[in-house]
């Protein structure tokens, strides 16, 4: 107990008397090796977060359901949704049909200036839509469609350019919401539609689509009350197998996947991230290592005498370990404190407000508990060694040597 | 007390210095004792050997009937704290630490000295020193003689058996050399505190009542004084 009183003491006496320069300049190094621990990874975390949630909100929902095999559409998709709905925790549903759609954009209607694309039609039923994606709320130019539109379109910013998209080159070159657009459909139907609005959901995936009411998509396909996709949003409190297992528990015979089988290459990116952000967390981790021993060892070189003494004078070498390792995790601890709060305080609120506009949505940063966690007793840890490390070496050399040098 | 039996050290590897080349001799309880010599006599290399500091190449110390030897590095860590009092040439006081601090700082760490007020001890140690004015006074607040004086308290905390002090005059004028010796001469004659020195100022003998003067790692002389005279 004397011991552990004196190892704290001097460790005390150390900090607050010690150069404060030195402490100074210590938190500091320890509160950037914190940050740095976090920063680019939660940058990362919520550029992979980012793409899932507009994968979730701009396209698939949470849960997606297809044709049965070798069927090329739901039918009575009103049975599926209704069906669906009546599962708790099921928050909305909405059919879809999807065809593609070969675009003429005539700007100047003289034959002169002829824009063309092929892009994926989806037909939506607008109301509904509203309660399963995002893509009424993202409007930049015009409406959104009413339910009884007919020969309305609205188009995402890389179909009609003039919004500096990542396809602007691919784009019809500028179409503007009242603008006509005809689209040569895959089974030969043509339809003229005046442009109702531009949606930009700043997910690239999803701004090269145009969405028609399901009606007009009936009227050209020549079929009612079916769907080539059902997308359902779900409580997340719940992961989406639950939901699936419920509905194929329910009798639903038609393919049932969830939003993740979807993201593809979006996928695949995902866990490119998580491993960068794993190598970066190691090397992060490394770098604070290294420069929490050099720091501390140096404040240990400096000190090698005053250690000598406390030999001399009969103080035993494990509470003069312990006071360099106390020493060295107030250090850790304090920059773990301010990190923290800087952190939270500071930079999680400002990339709140100004997130990063990366092609795949707005990033903000996805600071996580259990990554806080895992820092904090990294740095704890580092601090532990590099505080330990260099005063057991010191103490283990002989009295005189630690005295005179 | 202290009997040292036929003590060498030597240094180096690959060319080798003898510092002490067998000395032996031995020291009573309540005596002051002087080792004299020049430079490089070995003086302070017999102080670190005798003070546990250091660790003889070969030969034999015995300090109140223990052979330091068999002792573990843990029972010398113990030694030193409780048994022995050390004082350093230069100024070896924590400059973090205030002169009370510095002074009951062993006394903390001592189980022997359980129950005893630490700070008013300490307190009256420094006052023993003339320093009960300076008490919460850091290092740098304070002069060489009177840190030297904090560094002779903070030896004599623990009630040591046998004070080492290594020149610790070295360092200080006049004044203060004559401060801090005669502290140490009143330590010895009041308390009966014994005490080993290590000086090179033939003046220091008449503080002592035995003078061991070393030459080239061996004892030239070894007197006691007797009515004044060393003999």
């Amino acid at each position: 107990m004397n011991n552990l009183r004196a190892s704290f003491f001097l460790a005390y006496k150390g900090i607050v008397k010690g150069n404060m320069g030195t402490t100074l300049l210590t938190v500091a190094v320890m509160t950037l090796a914190f940050i740095n621990l976090l920063f680019l990874s939660s940058i990362l975390l919520g550029l992979v977060n980012t793409m899932n949630r507009q994968g979730i909100n701009n396209l698939y929902g949470n849960i997606v359901i297809e044709p049965e095999d070798k069927k090329s559409l739901i039918v009575n998709s009103k049975r599926v949704t209704d069906l669906v709905e009546s599962v708790p925790g099921v928050t909305a549903s909405s059919r879809h049909y999807k065809a593609g759609g070969f675009f003429t954009f005539d700007k100047y209607k003289n034959g002169q200036n002829v824009n063309t694309g092929r892009y994926s039609v989806l037909s939506i039923d607008p109301s509904v839509e509203k309660n399963v994606t995002d893509i009424s709320d993202a409007m930049i130019a015009g409406d959104y469609l009413d339910d009884n539109d007919r020969d309305k379109i609205i188009i995402g910013k890389d179909i009609s350019g003039g919004y500096e998209g990542s396809f602007e080159k691919e784009s019809l070159g500028g179409v503007v919401p009242g603008d006509e657009v005809v689209v040569l459909y895959e089974n030969g139907i043509e339809r003229k539609y005046t442009v109702k609005g531009i949606f930009n959901s700043k997910f690239v995936q999803s701004d090269k689509n145009a969405f028609i009411t399901n009606r007009e998509m009936e009227s050209i396909l020549g079929v009612s009350n079916g769907a080539h996709e059902i997308i359902i949003k779900v409580d997340e409190s719940q992961p989406e197998s639950h939901y699936i297992t419920k509905f194929k528990d329910m009798g639903l015979k038609e393919s049932i996947y969830p939003w993740n089988d979807y993201m593809g290459m979006t996928a695949s990116f995902t866990q490119s991230f998580t491993l960068i952000r794993t190598l970066l967390s190691a090397i992060a981790l490394l770098v604070a290592g290294i420069t929490i021993y050099i720091v501390v060892y140096i404040n240990i070189l400096n000190k090698k005498r005053q250690i000598g003494i406390l030999q001399a004078i009969g103080i035993d070498k494990v509470i003069i370990v312990r006071s360099y390792t106390v020493q060295a995790l107030f250090y850790a601890a304090s920059g773990i404190i301010l990190g923290l709060s800087i952190l939270r305080l500071l930079l999680v609120p400002y990339f709140a407000g100004h997130p990063l506009e990366f092609p795949v949505g707005d990033v903000r940063l996805e600071v996580v508990a259990s990554e806080i966690l895992i820092s904090i007793a990294a740095l704890l840890f580092a601090g532990f060694i590099s505080g330990y490390m260099p005063a057991k070496k010191q103490t283990d050399k002989t009295i005189l040597e630690a005295i005179w040098g | 007390m202290l009997k040292v039996e036929n003590v060498t050290r030597t240094f180096g590897t690959k060319v080798l210095t003898h510092a002490l080349k067998g000395v032996s001799f031995e020291i009573k309880k309540g005596e002051f004792v002087i080792i004299m010599g020049k430079s490089g006599s070995g003086k302070s290399t017999l102080l670190h050997q005798m003070g546990l500091l250091d660790t003889p190449t070969s030969g034999e110390i015995y300090i109140a009937d223990k052979n330091i030897k068999e002792l573990s590095t843990g029972q010398q860590t113990e030694f030193r704290l409780t048994t022995l009092g050390y004082i350093f040439q230069e100024y070896a006081i924590l400059p973090e630490l205030t002169a009370i601090e510095n002074v009951y700082l062993p006394m903390m760490v001592n189980t022997k000295s359980e129950g005893t007020p630490k700070s008013e001890k300490a307190k009256e140690m420094l006052e023993m020193v003339d320093l009960g004015h300076r008490l919460n006074h850091y290092s740098n607040e304070l002069s060489g003689g009177e840190q030297q004086r904090v560094a002779i308290a903070r030896a004599l905390i623990n009630s040591p058996q046998i004070l080492f002090a290594d020149e610790p005059c070295a360092n200080l004028d006049t004044l203060s050399t004559k401060t801090v010796l005669g502290l140490l001469e009143n330590l010895n004659k009041s308390i009966g505190q014994t005490i080993v020195m290590v000086s090179h100022d033939p003046d220091d003998q008449r503080y002592a009542d035995h003078v061991i003067w070393l030459e080239d790692g061996l004892i030239k002389s070894d007197k006691y004084k007797i009515k004044g005279e060393l003999i």
